[in-house]
């Protein structure tokens, strides 16, 4: 098959684009890289097996138009066919069209070519990035890929193997842990070891079962146990419950037989009627004795404590005396405090006067009345001599004081005397100014003139601001305005008064001429002093005389003063020596201190007269108490103090004591006359009672109560008996079965009471024992029950076998998985094994001849090594070495072999074109010069498209058609 | 004239038997489906009750022998007693998964019970109001297997009440299962009977309508390959003949869907199924598994087993809180391949050698020894059906095809 015709309408960047390569078995386009050589190799690709719509849409050009062309190709048996595709029709399949103008669909396209895409590629098609995909192979992996290289063209089943190995370990391992699937196999197994344990324990519930059916029956057997137990137990307790009633019953029956007692009918009630009517009787006798001598008793005793007539008339007379007794012990009290009270005065008031006087020098002293007299005029009299005596003092005083004032004041007048003659002159001078100074004196008062006018201007000034102020304060009725105007008026009117009084002084003074005027002042001065010292001398003389005359007075005064003080002196020694203690006081006081003592030493006599009283009283009472010792002594009664006062209390008690006594004994002696009387009552009354007791005790023939009682009894007994033992012969019917008392003989015999508790205890036990048994059998079952319930709810057991179940389920779908896994696995291994046997052979050998020749004879064979399963390159020296031992230039020319050999060997039936493009742009010139030999070997066979960036290529190959794409594009273009 | 008479016909209960297949659930799922032959059973109870009913009838395979599950007969003598309470008999038999030698906890069943204790078929009363209303004739297992016809021993009394027989087996014809006491049709409609209450097949059949002769189906679906509503059949028989009525007693389905798609992605896919699933809530709590056919764009996604997974968990992630949920156990994808799987066998090429070797796969079972003959997982595996290895073989060959020409 060849292509002889292609014309992109729109394909990537190709646009209705058209090659005629009916000519050419060997078209080489030549283009730089992105000049579009690929896009026409894939659109070729397109053409002959289509895309999937996104990728049609891929190739979409930028410009628009349709993605989509035709191509014309030469069949095999020389006829022609234009497929045509396009993008957006029958949704990209192809139209193949005959010269006779048929039609067909794409599966004709498909029959012609005879394989699919993929498989052309893998034969037909070679790209530089196939080599570059080599290259990033592992070098030790590079043996097999190339294996798989000479096997399918690709590295697709070496990855795919690889692949599905991984996902293989990945699952499952036969030895390994890890993986899912043998996890999940242990934890099958985990479950499984659970289970068996479960059931091993529920295989136990039928063990249970019978078990609890054993215990079940034997429970039963011992309820039938107990039961008789139980019924011979009864019949053995009413037996014994009755055992007294049986003992009862057979006593009575062998004591009846005594002989029958006479006895009168109610005999022991009737004495017992009597008895109860005479005891209350007795008993009041008994009781009245009784007091009748416990009162003589008491009696007796009192008579005994009586005391002896003596005493007693002692007793009274001391009880007499008493009282007044008792008044002198309070009278004596009373004067002890008032002598007290006026110790206490004298003492303190003396005290107070601060004398050197005690109470006891007082009572010595005398206080006669003419004293308090004498004592006053003493006083008195020093007090008007101390006054005289001052006065004349002041006098003399006085005297001398004028006497040295009239001396002075001659001296200072004195000296201020003129001469005669100077007198003389001075008085002429003044008469003769005067004169002069009588016709002109009219200036005078100038000055106070001046000062009165100007107060009278201020005076109109305040009067006026003050009428201003207060006509203001009419106008505004203001009080503050109208006080402040008055103020000013009456400051105004007073600073006037100051200047027109002064001006009034000042005009009053004397005036003084002189020749001049100076002079005639001085002289004037002169002049009237001198006349007026004259004067005073005089004067001064005049009261000199005077008070020489009074000095002499004065002395006759002095004089008398004097002998008045020495009769007063002698007068106050003479009382000092008959009152010592006036020494200390000033006469002056005497008439008070008089007035202070007298009083006292009267408060001290009438303390002494009170303790004479004091002391006769005590005295009359010492005798008393005397007295009274005597009697509490004789009278035996109890005192242990020798105080008054507590021996009168002594007293007191013995006198009541002995009283009481008195009192007492009266009254017992009628107690016991009325209890004498009582007693004879009652014998009266309990006389009757008596005789119709002894009336009783004759009938029953008994001397006595005692014996009366016996018979009564015995009669009774007797009856007790009869009626007993029937009353025991009903109840044993009534409580025991017929069958016990015939059994047993219990009517005609003691039963052997003894046996029959040994009997019963046995019983017991045996019940006991049979108890014990059932309990125990019932906890039994009940502890079977509880574990069968247990195990009948258990429900983990079913738990973990569904849990099994769904894990093995589990488990399954992992197998599966890893089935499909392990099936696709092996059977691209089997595939692999049987294609190298069938084709690898001829494919090696081809190779090893390309291979050759491309590496210039280096290496002469290629061969695979069934142990290995490895590609072996032998040397031209016959060395055999691993292909991925080699380096990566050589293993690029291997590869190339490879592909070339197999597409041989693939497509020797089918003559389809081959797309190379740039495979081997990195080889050298050599060798790329081999390649082109052994591709042109291809062209004789089929088509080969080349695709290049290399223009020499096509200059050596004879036959080939030289293409330049750029040259197209414009060209394109341009149409 | 024959009485009115009201009974329950089911068999096969298989209580407690865990389900093949189930896998996996979140836990009130778990919950729900083990415990759903017990709710089963207490649906049939409740039924009985419901309905008043002479008596009920257990043709055989009440549980499973080799679980031994103490729950399972304590959970059914529990039934049984509340029957009893309802007034209501019980005829059982033993069938090859119960049969009488078995190795069965001690477990007494109240009085209301009667089981055909002999191997040999016998009869027994049902008695009401005083008479006899009707004659049921029964056997049970004592063996595994019982294989002898056993249609020649139902002799017909004289009794003038209805006859009613029951059967554990299988019809001879039948392929499917194990073949225990064969019969064929024309046998038991000799015998005259006036129903045949048979047991062991799980699929519910009426074999034949006059006398109604009926496998009643096991009251629970267990795989999916026990589809649809399970249940027991209420008979009423009467002046008018026979009228029966299915009660569905399963606490949920095992349901097979299919769904053709034009999705190609996985988005696409979940919102179809999620669409889908809402129509398919009515039918009640299911187990699904789903197949899914569609066009190429679908065939590249079947291989990405993670993604699968990943959606099979979305669409599920919600449904343990549903009351009605549909839980999705296996999602198959069928897809048109991309190639042409002729025309590659036809290549010298390694693929069309591959897809030659795949046509005389007799290696297989080797290469899956070491997983299913493992010492460990081979107690645990089920050996893989013919047709499972089929379908392993062709996915391996799509896994593969898919490896070696994806682009």
């Amino acid at each position: 098959m060849k292509i002889t015709y292609i014309h992109i309408y729109g394909f990537g960047k190709w646009q209705n684009f058209t090659l005629h390569l009916e000519k050419t078995n060997f078209p080489i386009m030549i283009g730089k890289n992105e000049a579009g050589k690929s896009t026409i190799r894939k659109f070729i690709l397109f053409l002959l097996f289509g895309l999937p719509p996104k990728q049609r849409e891929f190739y979409q050009p930028k410009t628009g138009g349709t993605v989509g062309g035709r191509m014309e190709l030469l069949l095999d048996n020389g006829e022609k066919m234009m497929v045509e595709r396009l993008h957006d029709r029958n949704n990209g399949a192809a139209v193949c069209l005959f010269p006779d103008g048929t039609e067909k669909d794409e599966s004709c396209l498909h029959a012609l070519l005879g394989m699919g895409r993929h498989t052309y590629e893998a034969i037909f098609s070679f790209e530089a990035a196939d080599l570059t995909d080599l290259h990033k192979i592992d070098q030790k992996d590079l043996g097999e890929t190339l294996l798989n290289i000479g096997l399918t063209g690709s590295t697709r089943i070496n990855e795919t193997e690889r692949a599905l190995g991984q996902q293989l370990s990945a699952r499952f391992r036969p030895q390994g842990k890890k993986p899912p699937i043998n996890q999940r196999l242990q934890e099958l197994d985990k479950i499984n070891e659970k289970l068996k344990e479960m059931e091993r324990e529920e295989a136990s519930y039928q063990q249970l079962k019978k078990e609890q059916q054993k215990t079940k029956d034997h429970l039963e057997l011992l309820w039938h146990q107990k039961e008789t137990i139980q019924e011979d137990l009864f019949r053995l307790q009413r037996l014994l419950q009755v055992k007294d009633v049986v003992l009862a019953y057979h006593q009575y029956a062998s004591s009846s037989t005594e002989k029958p007692v006479e006895f009168p009918v109610d005999g022991k009630e009737r004495l017992h009627a009597l008895k109860d009517q005479l005891l209350p009787l007795e008993s009041e006798q008994q009781l009245v004795l009784q007091r009748i001598q416990e009162n003589e008793q008491r009696l007796e005793n009192l008579q005994n404590a009586k005391l002896s007539p003596k005493l007693l008339e002692e007793m009274k007379e001391l009880s007499v005396a008493l009282p007044d007794i008792q008044d002198s012990i309070r009278k004596e009290e009373e004067l002890k405090e008032r002598i007290r009270e006026y110790e206490y005065n004298v003492t303190r008031e003396l005290k107070e006067l601060n004398i050197n006087l005690t109470q006891e020098a007082l009572a010595n002293y005398d206080f006669p009345f003419f004293l308090e007299e004498e004592w006053a005029q003493a006083a008195r009299q020093k007090e008007r001599l101390e006054g005289d005596e001052e006065r004349m003092k002041e006098q003399e005083y006085l005297l001398s004081a004028q006497e040295k004032h009239i001396e002075d004041r001659r001296a200072e007048w004195e000296d201020q005397l003129l001469d005669e003659r100077s007198y003389h002159h001075y008085i002429t001078d003044l008469e003769a100014f005067e004169q002069k100074q009588r016709r002109g004196g009219g200036n005078e008062g100038s000055a106070s003139d001046k000062r009165q006018r100007q107060a009278k201007q201020t005076f109109g000034l305040t009067a006026g601001l003050a009428a201003i102020g207060l006509m203001t304060a009419w106008l505004l009725s203001s009080l503050p305005v109208a006080m402040f105007a008055l103020l000013m008026l009456i400051g105004g009117y007073y600073i006037y008064r100051q200047s027109t009084s002064l001006g009034a002084e000042l005009s009053q003074e004397p005036d003084v001429s002189n020749l001049s005027e100076d002079e005639y002042h001085l002289y004037r001065n002169k002049v009237d002093q001198h006349e007026k010292a004259s004067y005073e001398l005089e004067h001064l003389q005049e009261q000199w005389q005077r008070s020489s005359v009074e000095r002499m007075k004065l002395e006759e005064q002095k004089q008398s003063i004097c002998s008045r003080r020495e009769r007063l002196n002698q007068l106050i020694e003479e009382q000092r020596k008959q009152y010592p203690f006036l020494l200390e006081v000033s006469p002056v006081h005497w008439g008070r201190l008089y007035h202070a003592v007298k009083p006292l030493q009267e408060q001290f006599r009438q303390a002494q007269e009170l303790k004479e009283e004091v002391a006769s009283l005590e005295n009359e009472r010492k005798k008393y108490t005397v007295q009274l010792e005597t009697f509490l002594t004789a009278a035996g009664w109890e005192w242990n103090d020798n105080q008054l006062s507590a021996l009168i209390g002594y007293f007191y008690e013995g006198e009541k004591a002995v009283q009481e006594t008195d009192r007492d004994r009266v009254r017992l002696e009628a107690d016991i006359e009325d209890l004498r009387e009582k007693k004879k009552q009652l014998e009266i009354r309990m006389l009757p009672f008596k005789k119709e007791k002894n009336s009783l005790f004759e009938a029953a023939g008994s001397e006595n109560e005692q014996d009366f009682l016996q018979i009564a009894e015995a009669a009774e007994a007797e009856r007790n008996r009869r009626d007993k033992r029937e009353d025991l012969r009903r109840q044993l019917t009534t409580i025991l079965k017929k069958d016990d008392i015939e059994g047993y003989q219990v009517m005609e015999k003691v039963p052997d009471y003894q046996l029959l508790e040994q009997q019963l205890t046995q019983l017991q036990e045996k019940l006991q024992h049979v108890e014990e048994e059932r309990d125990s059998r019932r906890q039994e079952l009940a502890d079977l029950h509880n574990k069968l319930s247990k195990l009948e709810h258990a429900a983990s057991f079913s738990e973990q076998r569904h849990q099994l179940q769904a894990k093995r389920d589990e488990l399954q779908a992992e197998a599966r998985e890893w089935a499909v896994l392990q099936t696709a696995y092996n059977m691209l291994l089997q595939t692999k094994e049987v294609y190298q046997h069938t084709y690898l052979p001829d494919v090696l050998d081809r190779a090893s001849d390309l291979f050759s020749r491309l590496t210039e004879e280096a290496y002469h064979r290629v061969h695979f090594h069934p142990e290995q399963g490895d590609l072996q390159i032998e040397t031209a020296d016959g060395f055999s070495f691993s292909a991925s031992e080699l380096s990566r230039g050589t293993a690029d020319q291997l590869y190339v072999a490879l592909r070339l050999s197999l597409s041989a060997v693939l497509s020797s039936e089918e003559r389809l074109p081959f797309l190379i493009d740039d495979a081997f742009v990195h080889f050298d010139r050599t060798r790329t010069g081999v390649m082109m030999d052994i591709i042109k070997e291809l062209t004789v066979s089929h088509q080969v498209f080349l695709f290049t960036t290399r223009e020499d290529l096509a200059d050596n190959t004879s036959g080939a058609a030289t293409i330049k794409l750029s040259d197209r594009i414009a060209g394109g273009l341009a149409n | 004239m024959k009485p009115h008479l009201k009974f329950i016909h089911c068999a096969d209960l298989h209580i407690d038997s865990p389900f093949k297949g189930v896998g996996e659930l979140p836990p009130p799922l778990t919950w729900q489906v083990r415990e759903s032959t017990f709710f089963a059973l207490d649906r049939l109870v409740d039924q009985a009750v419901t309905h008043k009913v002479d008596f009920v009838l257990m043709a055989g395979d009440l549980f499973d022998e080799e679980i031994r599950s103490l729950r399972a007969q304590i959970k059914l003598r529990d039934a049984f007693r509340k029957l009893k309470d309802n007034g209501i008999k019980v005829y059982a038999s033993h069938g090859n998964h119960d049969y009488l030698s078995a190795d069965f906890h001690p477990v007494t069943y109240p009085d209301n019970v009667h089981v055909f204790q002999e191997e040999q078929v016998t009869h027994e009363a049902f008695c009401k109001n005083g008479e006899t209303q009707a004659i049921i004739y029964g056997f049970s297992y004592h063996n595994r297997a019982v294989t002898e016809r056993k249609a020649a021993e139902y002799i017909r009394t004289n009794d003038h009440a209805y006859h009613i027989a029951m059967l554990h087996g299988s019809i001879e014809t039948n392929t499917e299962h194990d073949v225990y006491a064969p019969f064929r049709l024309g046998e038991l409609k000799e015998k005259v009977m006036d129903y045949w209450a048979l047991g062991h097949i799980h699929k519910r059949t009426v074999l034949a309508e006059a006398p109604p002769i009926i496998y009643p189906g096991n009251i629970q679906g267990r795989s999916i390959r026990e589809p649809g509503e399970k249940g027991c059949y209420l008979v009423e028989m009467g002046e008018n003949g026979t009228n029966l009525t299915f009660l569905p007693l399963q606490a949920f389905q095992f349901e097979t869907f299919h769904l053709s798609t034009k999705a190609e992605s996985f988005d696409e896919l979940e919102q179809m199924i999620a669409t889908k699933k809402e129509e398919w809530r009515n039918t009640g709590p299911a187990i699904i598994h789903l197949h899914i056919t569609g066009g190429e764009g679908l065939a590249t996604l079947r291989h990405h087993h993670e993604e699968m997974e990943e959606l099979v968990e979305i669409i599920n992630e919600q449904e343990q809180s549903e009351d009605q949920w549909l839980w999705i156990r296996k999602m198959d994808i069928e897809a048109v391949s991309p190639w042409d799987e002729g025309q590659l066998m036809q290549e010298k090429h390694f693929v069309g050698e591959m897809l030659r070797q795949f046509q005389q796969a007799e290696e297989m079972d080797d290469w899956l020894k070491p997983l299913y003959c493992h010492r460990k997982a081979r107690k645990h595996l089920e050996v893989l059906r013919e047709e499972e290895k089929e379908q392993v073989l062709q996915e391996a060959k799509d896994l593969l095809l898919m490896e070696l020409l994806k682009r």
